[in-house]
């Protein structure tokens, strides 16, 4: 046993986020964590590498007792971490980012051995498979090269310390496609020949795929240890929420057809370096889902319909006047998507604001109206936190994700563009929010789907426009009785 | 189920202990001076520090609405040195009214704060640049219109705003008191005033939520000058004199009574309550060193010391990321 702890607990200004955790692991094994968001997964990582400080409890490393002391001295003693939400410095190089901190093993004479470091560092990304020039800027790459440069980082723990390196992946796949996936989970078997890691998914099939053992968390608790073949997708979601894994994830029962009238026309949009020559219709009460590999150009497309980006030519005309009321839920959504320092309450009402006017001096807010309207949101879409004043960056993701639904919901937008709603959410709340989209469009809200997710694509959209290095190349129907297959959307999208 | 008290109070953040320090501090003070030299508690002494207040508190205020939209004004010392000459010229020189004459330097403020915003909007220069070169164009037209030299004012109606009382109470913190009163609920009830915090959050969330960021960054900018500009007037009326570059101190002074107060140099956080608190222990701190007895060097020292200490308090790190 490589690693154990005993009893650890961890909590912040009274939350207790960990309960005593006990928990084991093994030389080269591959030990996948799961569990809801705000289950304490990363919190957990993080108090194991001295991000955090731990409370209470033992946390066994080799046999010694190790107090965490700061991410530095974790990796010495072999604990590396691949963040979530990255640890990358844009402004540095790729090789300078995979060996950050540990600059003094290359370094003779007081001069830094770049050659060194650009090859280790290349070593290391074949390593896992991929190929990223380590050269260029981390605020050059796409979000996909950041997550295998994050590993790579996580790995270099290999070269820069002498023990025995514990892995700790935090949703290592967010930021990749199926087929890089794949191959990071092959090169996870070559890797635990000579470490253990511990990573954490959404993505249960991944997990059940490659771990040797899968823990599972739930507020806070472990809830078991588990071989791989003890356990299928429906015990790991029961464990997990408390809940039994619906058949009806998708809710593909509840697309109901859409209006024929047509809501926004896009005619002709080019951006240059972005995407050319788009044009489609969408119509009331529609789910349009884009689907395309990264670089096909439907994010940007998604930022110009939303007018963050401006298009160099072409139009859209929406039916109801230039004062259609359109929604964003960004990918980012502690940065773009709500005030992190500010309450639920603020944050729900900030767009509606009109609408929770005093009546009796209409220029001022009226805090009852607004505690009515949060309140509202808060009991609907089962948002945690504990209480209304409370700053939405202490809620964990899948919350946060909560409430800027739940603003746009308020405000009623005519158009609402999505982009990944549902990413680094635990599967009891992606099910909430493929409801919700669901109650949206049979409102008459036109959503514009924008995702990496295949099957949520296929499952939640009426019609998809798959795009390729910025052109729409085809257009597909997707009606609830015969929905086209993962396949029949790849072959146009490589 | 989940209890929604809406006025729980806030556990994670700790925000309410921001709030009490600066209230801490100002009662030790008080009792600190009080204890040396009793006079610090007379009726007089009382008066003076409101009245002494009332300039800073005013310029202070638009320094909190700048400070939470999540820039910075240095222009308000400049702004001030504009208008407590032009007053007085205008008073002086060319035999406006009270009225018309504080309604001017009014508008010379929003003008300022107008520059300041368009500057900031539009050239895209950082806010700590442009309102330096805009302080220093105020600066310079404040002495331009004096030749250097201060110019004394006579007019009764005029002086009667600071140095006047109603039953007893100095007119001019009742003045300072009601503007307070009027900004405090324009930031807190009112649409622009959720803007104001939003844009200094989290501008990207603030435009995607449909927030006019550079309307608000604008207005900010004229209260701010507004405010400036009014202080200035003030201090006119205080001194009795169209004092050259008088508004200088208050650069630093405004700043500094809005973070002392807790309000976060980031943004997005904090308010006009504790720049009152802010601003009310820089003057007893100013006015009971005096009392007791401190060289105004020393004085100088003090100040920074404290400023320093109250802020190591106030700051909310959890924001910072980084400290620059």
């Amino acid at each position: 046993m490589i690693l154990k702890t005993r009893g650890l607990t961890k909590s912040f200004s009274g939350n207790i986020v960990l309960k005593g955790i006990d928990f084991e692991l093994e030389r080269n094994e591959v030990h996948g964590l799961v569990g809801e968001n705000g289950a304490g997964k990363s919190t957990f990582m993080k108090v194991l590498v001295g991000i955090y400080n731990k409370d209470s409890g033992e946390i066994i490393v080799n046999g010694e007792k190790w107090n965490n002391a700061n991410p530095k001295l974790s990796k010495e003693k072999g604990l590396s971490m691949a963040l979530q939400e990255g640890s990358l410095l844009p402004n540095l190089r790729v090789y300078e980012n995979i060996f950050l901190g540990f600059e003094d093993k290359f370094s003779r004479f007081g001069f830094l051995d770049k050659k060194q470091m650009e090859k280790k560092a290349e070593n290391l990304l074949n390593e896992i498979g991929f190929k990223v020039p380590v050269n260029t800027f981390v605020r050059d790459l796409d979000s996909m090269s950041r997550q295998i440069v994050e590993i790579a980082k996580c790995i270099s723990v290999k070269i820069v310390s002498n023990s025995y390196p514990i892995l700790l992946f935090d949703e290592p796949t967010t930021a990749l496609d199926k087929h890089s996936i794949q191959l990071l989970i092959e090169n996870l078997t070559h890797l635990k020949k000579e470490a253990s890691i511990i990573f954490t998914s959404h993505h249960l099939s991944e997990v059940l795929e490659v771990s040797d053992r899968v823990t599972i968390f739930r507020d806070g608790e472990s809830k078991g240890t588990f071989v791989k073949g003890e356990l299928s997708l429906e015990k790991i979601f029961k464990l997990m929420t408390g809940r039994s894994y619906s058949k009806e994830y998708y809710k593909r029962h509840k697309q109901k057809p859409y209006s024929e009238r047509v809501v926004m026309q896009v005619i002709g949009l080019t951006k240059e370096g972005a995407y050319k020559n788009v044009s489609f219709d969408l119509h009331e009460g529609e789910v349009l889902g884009l689907a395309g590999l990264i670089g096909s150009g439907k994010e940007q497309l998604g930022q110009s319909i939303v007018g963050l980006i401006k298009p160099d030519n072409g139009r859209i005309t929406c039916s109801f006047n230039n004062a259609t009321k359109v929604g964003f839920i960004p990918p980012d959504r502690f940065k773009e998507g709500l005030i992190p320092m500010q309450s639920v309450r603020f944050n729900i009402s900030l767009p509606s604001l009109k609408k929770v006017k005093s009546t009796i001096l209409p220029f001022l807010i009226s805090g009852k109206k607004e505690t009515e309207l949060a309140s509202k949101w808060v009991e609907a879409l089962r948002i945690k936190t504990p209480s209304l004043k409370t700053f939405c960056r202490y809620l964990s993701g899948g919350n946060q994700q909560k409430v800027i639904i739940a603003k746009w919901l308020e405000y009623s937008p005519k158009i609402l563009v999505m982009m990944r709603p549902t990413e680094g959410l635990d599967v009891g709340v992606k099910e909430d929010v493929y409801d919700l989209i669901r109650e949206i469009a049979q409102k008459g809200i036109s959503v514009l789907l924008i995702s990496d997710d295949l099957p949520e694509l296929i499952e939640m959209s009426h019609t998809l426009l798959i795009m390729r290095d910025g052109e729409v190349v085809k257009k597909l129907d997707a009606p609830k009785d015969n929905k086209p297959t993962e396949n029949d959307i790849i072959k146009y999208m490589v | 189920m989940i209890n929604m008290k809406a006025n729980a109070r806030n556990k994670m953040g700790g925000k309410n202990l921001r709030t009490i320090y600066p209230i801490f501090a100002l009662i030790i003070l008080i009792i600190v001076f009080s204890s040396i030299n009793m006079r610090f508690l007379s009726l007089e002494n009382f008066y003076t520090i409101l009245k002494v207040c009332s300039v800073l508190l005013i310029v202070a205020i638009g320094q909190t609405i700048v400070l939470l939209m999540g820039s910075i004004d240095f222009s308000v010392g400049g702004v001030m040195s504009a208008t407590i000459i032009i007053v007085a010229r205008l008073l002086d020189d060319y035999s406006f009214s009270p009225l018309q004459a504080i309604l001017f330097c009014l508008f010379i403020g929003c003008l300022f704060g107008f520059l300041n915003g368009v500057i900031f909007t539009k050239l895209k220069i950082p806010s700590f640049l442009t309102t330096l070169a805009v302080g220093a164009i105020g600066s310079g037209i404040s002495l331009i219109l004096c030749g250097g030299y201060p110019i004394t004012v006579n007019n009764p109606e005029f002086l009667y705003l600071a140095q006047g009382k109603i039953f007893g109470f100095p007119l001019i913190f009742l003045i300072a008191l009601g503007f307070w009163l009027l900004v405090w609920f324009l930031i807190s009830f009112t649409q622009f005033g959720r803007h104001v915090y939003a844009t200094g959050g989290m501008e990207k969330a603030a435009i995607i939520s449909g927030v006019k960021v550079n309307r608000i960054k604008c207005l900010a900018f004229v209260i701010s000058g507004l405010c400036a500009g009014f202080a200035g007037v003030l201090l006119c009326s205080r001194l009795a004199t169209g004092w050259p570059r008088g508004g200088e101190p208050y650069i630093l002074d405004s700043i500094a009574a809005v973070c002392v107060g807790g309000t976060s140099l980031t943004g997005g956080s904090g308010g006009l309550v504790r720049t009152f608190v802010g601003a009310l222990l820089m003057t007893v701190l100013t006015n009971g060193m005096g009392v007791v007895g401190i060289s105004p060097f020393i004085q100088q020292v003090v100040s920074g010391l404290l400023i320093l200490i109250t802020v190591t308090f106030t700051i909310d790190r959890s924001v910072l990321e980084v400290i620059k």
